[in-house]
């Protein structure tokens, strides 16, 4: 890579001391004049029809300052998804019906949270319940309760479909006929979430000019902002939805909650600033967890272990409503087939409505419960065939350039080097025969190793599709950046600062952020899908490219030379030939409003990728172009297992990946750890456990996230196959999210090296293990 | 006394003494968010179990939330805007910042607080003493690693008579 | 979640305290560190009118080997527990109950005291009122049916604290008083072992000692908990062992105390011989399996299911004679 000052370095966090001190102000922290404590009150039914709200005595108790119900909305409805295809299908507050524990029915907003909690209690609601399915299976068949319609177009007699995703490519029937071996393996996920510190909150204030002031931990304000201007009937520019820093998302905080928009209501009601801020219980109950996945897999291999053809099935619990679910079913596609060739596939994938909690993204998005199954089977081909699971990828990797079943490229592609990468780093040929060793022996303690492969997109189309950021230089050259994206840990506003600093060779300490405001800032494509760094960062790059130039644009009439003759250092402009002909930045600045009718130099950028496609693929058909940009993964888990409790302990992940290149590696290295840290968590202690449709551990005490002494040691490959330059956009790819899916395989396999034992149901809980190797013990007395 | 009576209470917090008319059911987190928004500490689950709202109490790590303000009288309380002087960090601030320890920064100020009492009480602490003193802290972005990576610096300065 | 109102008490001394028991005829809840109590507030499991905090009695804090007896002060904090050098040379099973217990950030408010006068637990029954308002209210919440076990006649609820299956093991004795009267009961007696109300103390008394006879030459003690994160969590299991051997170092005899087997602790003595061979029998520990489980409840009201925490009792207890004689 050229010489650069600040990109591809280790810069610390622009956020950090703000962070460190405790100054940094999240959504949980703000407080206004006047502000009331709001809160919601939820079904305590899984489906039932609401015959009549009172909320006169509610009303009426001294401190409440407004109630809400749905009688006080537009009865609009929202979606996750909103296309014609898969319209909004979800009122923000219940209208006649509830279908899942835990759905908002109504609002209060009070002087304090005692007097809230009583309000809530004085709400008497009648009720006729309906019948109920938990069971996403039992919920497709033909005598299950209805939740919704089934999707008009999908022809499968199946009941309560959200929606349906179908893509096939070659000749199934003949394929499987040629084929040396045909596996056929199903598996399960539980439902894990997001777990983020800090709880859902949001503050809303409905002035007397008719502004609605929004603040709330989110994941990207303009989405935000569209949503609640469309459900609450106010025109976009009177919505303003404002900075806070994010206790974590992870993508949990992406849709409209209803929390966001009863805040809201109840705000416009009384005039005054409402805070609703969930308590943990609530953060299981009444927001939106981990899309759950069946994979059925079935594929067929060649003699030397390459893939001939798959066909998958899968089916997703959406919960109660369409969320992201019919996104979930068309990603796991994806995720099958962007990193291994797979010259015939079918593929079908079913989002299913049942009375659960509404799903939603989360890290990963079904890439960890799609590489589970893909990488699991791979390992058992290779055993059945002969071959070690490190040479089965590497034949079946694709490479860089090939093109993919919906026509993109996966360009500059890593994978194989990946593989090879963290094979010879981790010894895994070595190990991975050792541990088929010990096996046979009677020791109590095993050791096995394991790997897994990912290949991730960044940066698709999705609401709204594009980032612009302006750059505008202040007097004394120091520099504004004024950004949409929303830092929501990942150090966005840091990455988009190096950018800046390098672009106009400024100190990163010199850039000021201004960011994630929908009024004061530019429009923003959101903290998911791993975009943002790439196309934001893109944006940022132009926007000071765009200034760059006018400097010198400047610079070159007031020293009469050539642009190109021109070069930059130090915050001064110089002749390349002739140095001590130079002028300061500052100096052109004052120049250019001089001589350029005021303008003080303000430079706009602009980035969209797929300029060639006019929206995302379909996620129906999964036809269309998706992304320019695949990153790709392998990573090796080593575990030791306690045979004699069934106790998993992840002693050290190894990640090769082709992130393109590392904006900043330190925080590329923070975002591997996170992710071999969820992944742990999903594959060993998470699991929400629910039981009729109600969350019966609803606490961080129950719901197991590791703690540090469950660290796992890590450990770092770069695989480079792009570059920063400055002449034109640059390449990075995704690692915010992917890390995870390679984990969760890794462990899979490693656990199975060690024992023997094939689960196919995470999370592995040691009685899961133990049932396994009992099962092996029987089967050897046999 | 019945239970509708506020109590007249003296806290010092940050070497600062403050008085308040409180009922004796506020926790000392609710008191140092609401009255004195001091908001660098704060709410995560309420229960005693995230870490979050972690202060120090004459120098140990205690759950606010689960801690009775009245019951703070006489002692000192530590939050974590009292650990940098003016703009000048803490030298365990500084090494979370360095090496990459903060990411969405709400485990942060509790998990400082933490690291801060271990160190004052073992300079040299091993790998597994850091991971047990923040054990009671939960992260979900950093996995932990560069958060005992930055501890770790702080040992080493300390040697390093910084 | 806003804990409810109540009046607070804070008196200077012990007789203080037992005379505020005593006229508000054990109305009042005592309030030692908190970690137990106010959870329970929070969650609407208590709402008591009047609370009595001991933290200015300083006569209940202290740890004194006194005749060779290891008294305790009920308010003595577990971190002050934790660094006692007389704990760690003497009393190991206590000292790593302490350390197995909750997490860090606990020891420095949570009292020897309160950890053994800790609550009984459930998934179904520590939720909050709003939960729980959602489904008929279990028996341990006053109502008649059982959550856990469909059908179930009595309270499954677990006791989890930590320190008590130590300090039986180390054949502890209290001192529990009220208003004129002072009396000492094995550790084991102050438990019901019904899930509804774990305790035989009446509500007027008050918990004030732990009394630990040094144990003698050729005895020594583990303690060995399971669960699923190494920190934080309350126990699936744990076994508390105190071993004695002769002077080739081989077992005497053992007595096991189980943790979080049921509504109260359960101890189990074993002979040498049967100990001896179990800790040569690869599978399940021998005959000594099936006795370790009899008297034991475990159901699927924790984290894993009463299956496996059953079959893992003689794993952990086989564990805790390993450690012990370590």
């Amino acid at each position: 890579m050229e010489d650069l000052l600040y990109v591809g370095k280790s810069i610390p966090r622009k956020d950090g001391p703000a962070k460190a001190t405790g100054r940094a102000e999240y959504t949980v922290d703000v407080s206004l004049p006047g502000m009331l404590i709001g809160k919601v009150l939820r079904s305590p039914y899984p489906h039932a029809r609401i015959l009549n709200i009172d909320t006169s005595k509610a009303e009426k108790l001294k401190g409440v300052k407004a109630v809400v119900t749905a009688a006080d909305s537009l009865k609009i409805k929202h979606g996750f998804v909103e296309t014609p295809r898969y319209p909004a299908d979800q009122y923000p507050i219940a209208v006649d019906r509830v279908r899942h524990v835990g759905e908002e029915i109504a609002g209060v907003a009070a002087v304090d949270e005692y007097t809230a909690e009583e309000a809530l209690s004085l709400i008497e609601i009648e009720w006729e319940e309906l019948p109920v399915v938990f069971d996403v299976e039992d919920a497709m068949k033909q005598d299950a309760p209805e939740i919704h319609p089934s999707h008009e177009r999908v022809n499968e007699p199946y009941h309560n479909i959200g929606g349906k995703t179908a893509n096939s490519w070659g000749d199934m029937e003949d394929a499987f006929t040629k084929s040396y071996l045909v596996r056929e393996d199903k598996y399960y996920c539980q439902i894990r979430t997001h777990a983020y510190m800090e709880p859902q909150a949001t503050v809303a204030h409905f002035d007397y000019s008719g502004k609605l002031n929004v603040w709330t931990s989110s994941m990207g304000v303009f989405l935000k902002r569209a949503k609640l201007a469309r459900t609450l009937g106010l025109p976009y520019g009177s919505v303003r939805v404002r900075k806070t820093y994010v206790g974590g998302a992870f993508g949990g905080k992406i849709d409209l909650f209803s929390h966001e928009y009863i805040a809201a209501l109840l705000s416009m009601k009384c005039h005054q600033p409402v805070k609703i801020v969930y308590s943990r219980e609530e953060v299981f109950k009444g927001s939106r967890h981990a899309q759950p996945l069946i994979v059925e897999l079935k594929t067929g291999v060649a003699k030397d272990g390459t893939i001939v053809a798959q066909q998958i099935k899968t089916i997703n619990d959406s919960g109660a409503y369409r969320g992201s679910g019919v996104v979930v079913i068309f990603l796991a596609w994806g995720f099958a087939m962007a990193p291994y060739r797979v010259p015939n596939m079918r593929y079908e994938g079913y989002s299913v409505y049942t009375n659960n909690l509404v799903h939603c993204p989360q890290r990963g998005h079904g890439a960890p419960k799609m590489r589970l199954a893909v990488e699991s089977q791979l390992d058992m081909i290779a055993e059945e065939l002969g071959i070690d699971p490190v040479e089965i990828r590497l034949r079946n990797a694709r490479r860089p350039g090939e093109l993919l079943p919906n026509g993109d490229s996966v360009k500059n592609f890593g994978l194989i080097e990946c593989i090879n990468e963290v094979a010879k780093s981790t010894d895994f040929i070595n190990k991975y025969g050792a541990a088929k060793r010990e096996r046979e022996k009677d020791s109590k303690i095993k050791h096995g190793i394991g790997i897994g492969v990912c290949a991730y997109m960044g940066g698709s189309l999705i609401y709204p599709n594009s980032s612009s950021v302006i750059v505008k230089m202040n007097d004394d050259a120091s520099v504004s950046l004024i950004t949409g994206a929303i830092d929501i840990g990942q150090g966005a506003e840091t990455v988009l600062s190096q950018i800046v600093a390098e672009e106009l060779g400024i100190p990163v300490e010199e850039v000021q952020v201004d960011a994630a405001d929908t009024e004061t800032t530019t429009v923003d494509i959101g903290s998911w899908i791993s975009g943002l760094t790439w196309v934001t960062g893109n944006a940022a790059k132009k926007a000071a490219a765009h200034a760059m130039k006018k400097l010198l644009d400047v610079a070159a009439e007031k020293l009469k030379e050539n642009a190109d003759d021109l070069a930059v250092r130090n915050k001064e402009i110089f002749v390349k030939h002739s140095p001590d002909k130079k002028i300061t930045y500052a100096q052109a600045i004052a120049a250019s409003i001089e001589k350029n009718k005021g303008d003080s130099v303000i430079g706009e950028g602009h980035f969209r990728t797929m300029k060639e496609e006019p929206t995302h693929p379909s996620l129906a058909t999964a036809k269309g172009r998706w992304t320019e940009n695949y990153s790709c993964y392998a990573q090796v888990a080593e575990v030791e297992v306690d045979t004699e409790t069934g106790i998993v302990k992840v002693l050290k992940v190894t990640t090769a990946h082709d992130c393109g290149f590392p904006l900043n590696p330190m925080l590329v290295e923070g975002q591997i750890d996170g992710q071999v840290s969820m992944g742990q968590g999903q594959v060993l202690l998470e699991e929400l456990r629910i039981e009729k449709g109600c969350i019966i551990n609803p606490s961080l005490l129950e719901y197991k996230i590791p703690c540090a002494l469950d660290m796992v040691e890590t450990a770092y490959i770069d695989v480079i196959t792009e570059k920063y330059s400055k002449d034109h956009h640059y390449n990075s790819k995704e690692v915010g999210e992917g890390y995870v899916a390679g984990v969760v395989a890794a462990v899979a396999n490693a656990v199975y090296d060690a024992t023997g034992v094939r689960l196919k149901q995470t999370p592995f809980f040691p009685n899961k293990v133990m049932n396994g190797l009992e099962q092996i013990q029987k089967k050897k007395a046999r | 006394m019945n239970k509708s009576q506020k109590q007249l209470i003296s806290l010092k917090i940050n070497g600062q003494e403050y008085e308040f008319a409180i009922h004796p059911n506020r926790t000392l987190l609710e008191v140092l968010r609401e009255d004195l928004m001091l908001t660098g500490t704060k709410e995560g689950c309420d229960d005693g179990v995230c870490g979050t709202c972690t202060v120090l109490l004459n120098g140990a790590p205690i759950r606010s939330c689960l801690y009775l303000a009245i019951e703070a009288q006489g002692k000192e309380v530590t939050t974590i805007e009292g650990l940098a002087e003016g703009e000048k960090l803490h030298p365990i601030q500084q090494a979370f910042i360095e090496h990459g320890a903060i990411q969405c920064g709400y485990c942060s100020p509790g998990m400082i607080l933490t690291s801060k009492a271990l160190l004052d009480s073992n300079s040299m602490p091993t790998e597994h003493d850091i991971k047990l003193a923040i054990s009671g802290n939960f992260c979900r972005c950093t996995g932990y690693n560069k958060i005992v990576t930055a501890i770790k610096a702080c040992c080493q300065n300390a040697v390093g008579g910084h | 979640m806003r804990i409810p109102y109540f009046a607070y008490l804070t008196p200077s001394t012990l007789e203080e305290a037992l005379s505020i028991l005593n006229d508000y005829n054990g109305s009042v809840r005592v309030l030692a560190g908190g970690t137990d109590l106010i959870p329970i507030m929070k969650y609407g499991l208590d709402a008591p009118e009047t609370i009595m905090s001991l933290k200015n009695i300083t006569s209940l804090s202290g740890i004194k080997l006194e005749n060779k007896e290891l008294h305790i002060g009920t308010m003595t904090s577990l971190a002050d527990l934790l660094s006692s050098r007389i704990i760690i040379d003497n009393f190991r099973a206590l000292h790593q109950a302490v350390a197995a217990a909750a997490a860090p950030p606990i020891w420095n408010v949570a009292t020897v005291g309160g950890n053994i006068c800790q609550n009984s637990r459930c998934f179904y029954y520590n939720q909050s009122k709003t939960w729980r308002l959602e489904r008929p209210p279990c028996l341990k919440a006053g109502g008649n049916i059982c959550h856990a076990v469909p059908k179930g006649k009595k309270c499954f609820s677990v006791y989890s604290g930590d320190l008590a299956p130590a300090l039986i093991a180390l054949k502890s004795s209290v001192s529990v008083e009220r208003k004129g009267i002072y009396r000492i009961l094995t550790l084991q007696d102050i438990f019901s072992g019904k899930g509804t109300a774990p305790f035989t103390l009446e509500k007027e008394e008050l918990l004030t000692s732990v009394i630990i006879p040094l144990p003698d030459k050729g005895t020594c003690s583990s303690y060995v908990k399971m669960r699923l994160r190494p920190s934080v969590d309350y126990p699936l299991l744990s076994v508390a062992t105190s071993v004695s051997l002769d002077g080739a170092r081989k077992i005497k005899e053992a007595t096991f105390v189980l943790g979080a087997v049921g509504p109260a602790p359960v101890v189990v003595a074993a002979s040498g011989q049967l100990l001896r061979k179990g800790m040569e029998d690869t599978d399940d520990f021998g005959a000594l399996g099936e006795i370790l489980r009899k008297g034991t409840q475990m159901v699927d009201n924790l984290a894993l299911p009463g299956s496996y925490r059953r079959k893992m009792l003689p794993v952990f207890a086989k564990k805790a004679i390993q450690v012990a004689i370590e």
